[in-house]
């Protein structure tokens, strides 16, 4: 369906989006995690055509939409997409109904057409009644809805989320991350969407991207990106995880006087340097090992207690480690104790080929 | 935006604050605004409905309203079509030159108005250049061409003055809106041109209307860009005339009634417009103000017809400055296009009196700069930052000045104070030169006001919080915090105060004394009685030279020592 192919665009020289190339099938809701600065909101922009890339193409269903070497440029007006802001915009001068109606009158629909098409789409968004109110008497929430339904109204072949609910607050962030999913799941329309939050980007899409300066550093399901990263960035930035330098040996790695058996790339071969990544809550602590193999022995240095979790501070030789325990496991600061990991939960990063 | 919060209940020192604030503005605005009422009803205490009924059944009058309306409502619109397209294209398109054109788009409100005036009579009068252009080298025509003598040559001259305020309102406006709001509706399918009318020309309404009240209120009070055209037919030249009469008591009280009905009809005007000119509403529409606006990208032939607009515009504004400095060094022009020959003599001619212009010019701006700045501040702290009763009214009279035409400021001072004998000094304020930057200053105040307020307003309280917790006193917080914070934003609104302050002849014509002439006042007396149109031109030249010198200055040392960021 939309298809990103090489797409680079720079600012004053430097490189916002570095030859990314992205493929998104129809219906899909596709997300672009990653830190302010990626390149993630620019990759958007993109695909809307409100930044021009100097280097690549985007291609929905079979049309080129911008080409750098064709020479083609369709501008936004003529993409036939929606887009929900981070600031929502929601037009301060109309009412929801006129704002809602915009991209309807402009597909100059019949009166009747476009006022049932704007109560369907506001009893999507569960807003009816609505109609007659203006930005200014609607809560945040509210204008996120109303944000939404007039992008959807025109039924467009794709929806763009630049960062929607990153100006809610939490718990409202929390509720509109599940309805925003029923109702493009509802919907159907291919969506795009922006973020830095790692559990939004992970509860709505069904692939996502991770970007950092610029490039894609992994694309697949919240389960792939969670449990293989495949570059030390993505194993950094999705959850609480510990990055060890390594050296592969056989059916194992090693770092200080430590070996840790796990699963070893094939193309990494032995004393070749890799990154060892290991999630917090994949290690577990006991006060006397009852094995011998994956155990790290250590002291506690600091403790918190989170409510779901407890989270612990242990130094193992020079190195600082995060271990996530259930919260009835409680040590106190300088307890002598040991870590064990499973091999299954160890993932070796090859670093070279990840670049 | 951080919006400050109102702290401190009522304090004594506020509230004696705001006592002496309502004092000031009693006696310097309200009180001639009372005379002049008073006066065009009462002829030595008596009722005297007399001349209402004169000058409201003389047909002559009528036709007067009705020039001055219709001059006024069609400078709005011409203003209006030259000023916000010119911001649409230099807030949002990449043209070559934009900073030039920004500069030269300036350059109108630098010259005094009637100065401008001057100059299009040298251009386009009915022996001036384009005529005798025409007759003698084209042979087009045998008798002049009335280009400019006449409504027609009233709306251009207005226009061309005034198109910058519209401008400058509009293009701030517009860079204030959230790019996102226009992207939106990019990606529904709007065109550039539906886009523009359905949401950035709404959205930027506000400010443009403001601007528009302000062009409005000038064109129907202004006197002296007719009278230096010749025109008479206009409310407020005709007011002028009667007023001088002082002797004529019939002409004398036409000219007040007249006055009054300049002052209702700006009055009423201002409150159909509260909406856009109050402070408050001007600050909402600040919000974000550190925002670059929005670019959009264009080629073709829309570009460059943006760009041949801006190139119009532009050698339209500095047709008059141009052809003001050509004729001032003149020194033989009889009936030819252009001057026969060109020397210093006018220049030589006021060469004697232009010193004591200059200096009565920066004298009286200067210390009007000074009470501006005093009273501006406190009202804008009052307003911003403390809940003394009154402040809607203290807001609603700071807005009333932008509506209170120079004639009637100039004349109510003139009745209100010559008999007003000081106390301790044994003299009348009109006798006393602090009576010309008395009224330069109050016609200025809201404009100090306003950059203060917004400033404040955008200024975190939690910095004058953090400054109190120390144990600082509010007024040592004040100097050592506020000040500082909001000088910048300050600053244009005191310049500008300053450069109008220098050109401001509608008020204190009525009010000089030998030896108080300024640039402008001179250049006046010269063109208009004296009939010496090349020193008059001299004058002006040097009037010019003199304000864009300041304003350079200005922006240089203040530019420096501001951290250089501020604009024209």
């Amino acid at each position: 369906m939309i298809d990103v192919i090489g797409v680079t665009k720079r600012f004053d020289g430097v490189k916002a989006v570095d030859n990314v190339d992205l493929h998104i099938e129809k219906k899909e809701f596709f997300a672009l995690l990653g830190p302010s600065g990626c390149g993630k909101t620019t990759t958007l922009r993109c695909v809307a055509g409100f930044v021009r890339p100097d280097e690549g193409e985007i291609v929905v269903s079979g049309e080129i939409l911008v080409s750098a070497s064709k020479g083609v440029f369709v501008p936004p007006a003529k993409r036939g997409m929606g887009m929900v802001f981070q600031s929502w915009a929601v037009w301060p001068h109309m009412n929801v109904f006129d704002n809602i109606a915009y991209g309807l009158r402009i597909q100059k629909l019949p009166r009747d057409e476009v006022r049932r098409r704007v109560e369907d789409t506001l009893e999507i968004v569960r807003m009816r009644g609505f109609e007659k109110r203006y930005p200014q008497q609607l809560s945040g929430g509210q204008q996120q809805r109303v944000s939404l339904a007039r992008a959807l109204a025109p039924q467009p072949r794709i929806l763009l989320l630049d960062e929607p609910l990153s100006n809610l607050d939490a718990k409202l962030r929390d509720e509109m991350r599940f309805e925003l999913r029923q109702i493009q799941k509802r919907v159907g329309t291919t969506s795009i969407y922006v973020t830095h939050d790692q559990a939004e980007a992970m509860t709505l899409s069904d692939t996502l991207a991770v970007m950092h300066d610029g490039r894609v550093h992994q694309v697949g399901t919240a389960e792939q990106i969670y449990t293989s990263p495949e570059t030390p960035f993505v194993a950094d930035f999705i959850g609480l995880t510990n990055l060890i330098p390594v050296k592969i040996g056989n059916g194992f790695v090693t770092f200080d006087d430590y070996r840790i058996d796990c699963n070893v790339p094939e193309a990494l071969k032995t004393s070749d340097k890799a990154t060892l990544s290991i999630k917090a809550e994949n290690l577990k602590i006991f006060r006397t090992p009852g094995m011998e193999r994956n155990v790290l022995r250590g002291e506690v240095v600091a403790s918190a207690y989170l409510g779901d979790v407890r989270d612990y501070r242990i130094r193992i030789g020079e190195r600082l480690i995060r271990v996530r325990t259930d919260p009835s496991v409680v040590l106190s600061k300088g307890d002598e104790i040991a870590v064990h990991v499973r091999p299954e939960n160890c993932v070796v990063i090859d670093e070279v080929r990840s670049k | 935006m951080i919006l400050g919060r109102k702290l401190k209940t009522i304090t004594v020192g506020n509230t004696a604050l705001s006592l002496s604030v309502y004092a000031v503005v009693a006696l310097f605005l309200v009180y001639p605004i009372i005379i002049v009422f008073y006066e065009s009803f009462f002829i030595e205490g008596r009722l005297t409905l007399k001349y209402y009924g004169d000058f409201l059944s003389d047909p002559y009058y009528a036709r007067c309203f009705w020039n001055s309306l219709a001059a006024s409502v069609v400078s709005v619109l011409t203003s209006s079509l030259i000023g916000i397209p010119m911001a649409y294209f230099l807030s949002r398109y990449r043209l070559p030159g934009k900073t030039l054109f920004m500069t030269i788009s300036l350059i109108p409100m630098i010259v005094p108005p009637f100065v401008g005036a001057m100059a299009f009579v040298f251009l386009f009068g009915r022996y001036g250049t384009i005529n005798l252009v025409l007759m003698d080298w084209l042979g087009v025509t045998r008798e002049p061409i009335n280009l400019v003598y006449g409504l027609h040559g009233l709306i251009l001259l207005e226009t061309l003055h005034l198109y910058p305020l519209i401008y400058l309102n509009a293009a701030a406006a517009m860079t204030q809106i959230d790019p996102e709001l226009e992207e939106t509706a990019e990606i529904q399918g709007a065109s550039g041109i539906r886009r523009f009318l359905t949401v950035t020309l709404p959205l930027a309404t506000p400010g443009v209307a403001a601007g528009a009240f302000l062009a409005f209120i000038w064109v129907f009070s202004d006197w002296v860009t007719p009278m230096t055209l010749g025109l008479q037919e206009f409310l407020a030249p005709q007011a002028y005339s009667d007023l001088i009469q002082f002797t004529d008591i019939p002409r004398f009280q036409k000219g007040m009634v007249g006055c009054i009905i300049i002052a209702i009809f700006s009055m009423v005007m201002l409150l159909g417009m509260r909406k856009y000119v109050s402070l408050k509403q001007y600050v909402s529409l600040s919000k974000g103000a550190t925002r670059e606006g929005r670019i959009v990208e264009t080629e073709g032939v829309k570009r460059s017809l943006a760009f041949s607009f801006c190139i119009i515009i532009a050698v339209l504004s500095l047709l008059a400055p141009v052809w003001l400095t050509i004729s001032s060094f003149a020194k033989v022009w009889r009936l030819t296009p252009f001057p026969l020959e060109y020397g210093l003599d006018n220049f030589l001619f006021v060469i004697s009196e232009t010193p004591l212009y200059i200096v009565n010019s920066f004298r009286f701006s200067g210390v009007a700069l000074v009470m501006d700045l005093i009273l501006g501040l406190v009202i804008a702290f009052l307003l911003a930052r403390t809940r003394v009763p009154g402040r809607d009214l203290m807001d609603g009279l700071v807005t009333m000045i932008l509506a209170v035409p120079g004639i009637v400021v100039g004349i109510g001072y003139l009745r209100g104070f010559h008999k007003l004998i000081i106390p301790g000094i044994g003299d009348t304020l009109t006798h006393l030169w602090i009576i010309m930057p008395l009224v330069i200053a109050i016609r200025r105040v809201p404009y100090v006001v306003r950059s203060a307020y917004a400033s404040l307003l955008q200024t975190d309280q939690a910095f004058e919080e953090a400054s109190e917790i120390l144990g600082a006193s509010r007024l040592r917080t004040f100097f050592k915090i506020n000040l500082p914070l909001i000088v910048r934003g300050v600053f244009s609104g005191t310049m500008f105060s300053f450069v109008t302050g220098i050109q401001e002849v509608s008020s204190t014509m009525f009010l000089f004394l030998p030896g108080w002439e300024t640039m402008t006042i001179g250049t006046f007396i010269l063109f208009q009685s004296g009939g010496r149109f090349g020193a008059a031109a001299a004058l002006g030249v040097i009037v010019m030279a003199v304000t864009s010198t300041t304003i350079i200055l200005a922006n240089k040392i203040g530019g420096k020592w501001l951290g250089g960021a501020f604009g024209a």
